[in-house]
């Protein structure tokens, strides 16, 4: 049977803005293998977060296609992807359903790894931002994913629970993982390449120390 | 989790679905029993005031007349209010790449149609059960009305949530199109009881022949309706492509927030 892959071709990406219109992805390509774990480095505002939201299929590129084969996950790191106005429990069952997931199982879970006991009957709104990052790790963790959108690192509440949060990730060996960060050490500790983004295309490196090297010194 | 993309589709449209229901009505109180009692207060208030003011309405008593006049215009106020607000009350479900704008558009306006729907229903038990109305002489025609009519909703829904993307206008002067889209709605007079010149103006909104067509389902044909089922299909085709392919458009200029 022919490996499952996520391929990225020809993406392009323009945002008009008040002072003209300004190129942030030129040309993307990527392929990207069952298992792989692919770090993307790039300044800030050099479109890493545009080039995870499209692949995530929030935005609309303005050329290009992405051939998914894999399930992919939202990108996890920011709050969107539940709902503030509904509690805990509305907000798992509602996501269950769409993503056709077992309800107890997911439920279970979130329930276990946010470690928010009654507070799940709240609405997310009256959440602190650290157990609403909590909630959101907990809940993009409880699907079965192809592969794992992250953007900026694993931020999420305290030293204690960003080493659960790790250990999340690693167990996800099977996934695969697009993950954008500036911590170098997050980088090194889950992804196996690297790519730079810059000028709106991706320079790819098979060794994430070239990588971080050119990065740095660019 | 590879399921056919009309197999998910259907999955997301159910989980809205009651999602809407949850955030419209509440967990708390009576809930949902809201579906019903507020257009019930309304079309016992307009029958009550119809009826003293003696306005006449042919052989159709007033309640029924109020009931079927109001339901369409509720209708018709909410499918194109709510949808047309669909993606900024959901803004953060299009994270999920499962969801997509139509699946948010579709399920607002299908939702408000069946919550009068649901209300209609039950209103014409309840007034038929207290003798204000007769049931219905033909109900499969009233039906057959209705939906022609939510039809013609659900479509307008989807052109309003696009004008509402594409432009902040259209939130200022849609309360102001509502108002002046009244008599089009068909709700407050049968098209026979006007001047000739008036009927053939009147009739080419398609809203008028859908509520001839559900009230002579309710009255019989001695009321004398006006309508064509051929024009209004096509309408009715016409502007649910117009508002599928409008929305099809919108997620290239929608900002997402995060």
């Amino acid at each position: 049977m022919k490996e499952k892959t996520l391929k990225v071709s020809g993406i392009k990406k323009t945002y008009r803005t008040q002072t003209g219109s300004k190129v942030v992805l030129r040309k993307i390509d990527l392929e990207i293998r069952r298992g792989q774990k692919i770090a993307i480095l790039g300044r800030n505002g050099s479109g890493k977060s545009t080039l995870i939201r499209i692949i995530g299929g929030i935005e609309e590129p303005d050329a290009g296609i992405i051939i998914k084969e894999m399930s992919v996950s939202w990108p996890i790191g920011y709050n969107g992807g539940t709902q503030g106005s509904l509690s805990g429990l509305d907000n798992i069952t509602f996501l269950s359903r769409v993503y056709g997931a077992d309800h107890k199982m997911v439920l279970d879970f979130v329930a276990d790894f946010s470690e928010l006991g009654m507070a799940l009957r709240d609405p997310l709104k009256t959440y602190s931002a650290g157990m609403r990052s909590r909630f959101n790790f907990a809940l993009s963790m409880a699907f079965n994913f192809d592969c794992f959108l992250v953007d900026e690192g694993l931020a999420a509440g305290d030293f204690k629970f960003a080493e659960k949060c790790e250990r999340a990730i690693k167990n996800k060996a099977d996934s695969s993982l697009i993950m954008v960060s500036h911590s170098q050490q997050a980088i090194k500790d889950f992804c196996d390449t690297a790519c730079v983004l810059e000028n709106g295309r991706l320079v790819e490196f098979s060794n994430i120390n070239d990588a971080i090297n050119y990065y740095e010194n660019t | 989790m590879t399921s056919s993309s009309l197999t998910i589709q259907l999955r997301v449209i159910k989980a809205l679905y009651i999602r809407e229901m949850i955030s419209h009505f509440g967990r708390k109180n009576i809930g949902f029993l809201w579906m019903f009692i507020e257009p019930m207060m309304f079309s016992v208030g307009i029958a009550i005031l119809w009826s003293l003011t003696l306005h006449s309405f042919g052989s159709i008593p007033p309640a029924g007349f109020a009931l079927t006049g109001y339901s369409a215009l509720v209708a018709w106020r909410n499918c194109v209010g709510r949808t047309s607000l669909a993606i900024q009350a959901n803004l953060g479900l299009i994270y999920h790449q499962n969801i997509t704008i139509l699946d948010l558009a579709i399920t607002r306006a299908i939702f408000e149609f069946t919550a009068t729907t649901i209300s209609l229903i039950f209103l014409t038990i309840i007034f038929a059960a207290f003798g204000l109305i007769h049931f219905p002489v033909n109900p499969l025609e009233a039906l057959l009305g209705w939906f022609l009519l939510g039809w013609f909703y659900v479509g307008a829904g989807l052109i309003a949530l696009f004008l509402n993307e594409r432009s902040e206008i259209f939130h200022r002067v849609w309360h102001i199109v509502m108002y002046l889209t009244m008599p089009l709605t068909g709700a407050f007079s049968m098209v026979s009881w006007l001047p000739k010149n008036v009927q053939s103006l009147l009739l080419l909104s398609p809203m008028v022949n859908g509520v001839e067509i559900l009230r002579e389902g309710y009255f019989g044909a001695s009321i004398d309706a006006k309508y064509s089922i051929p024009y209004l299909l096509t309408i009715n085709l016409i502007t649910l492509l117009i508002g599928l392919l409008l929305v099809k458009r919108i997620k290239k200029f929608v900002e997402v927030e995060g």
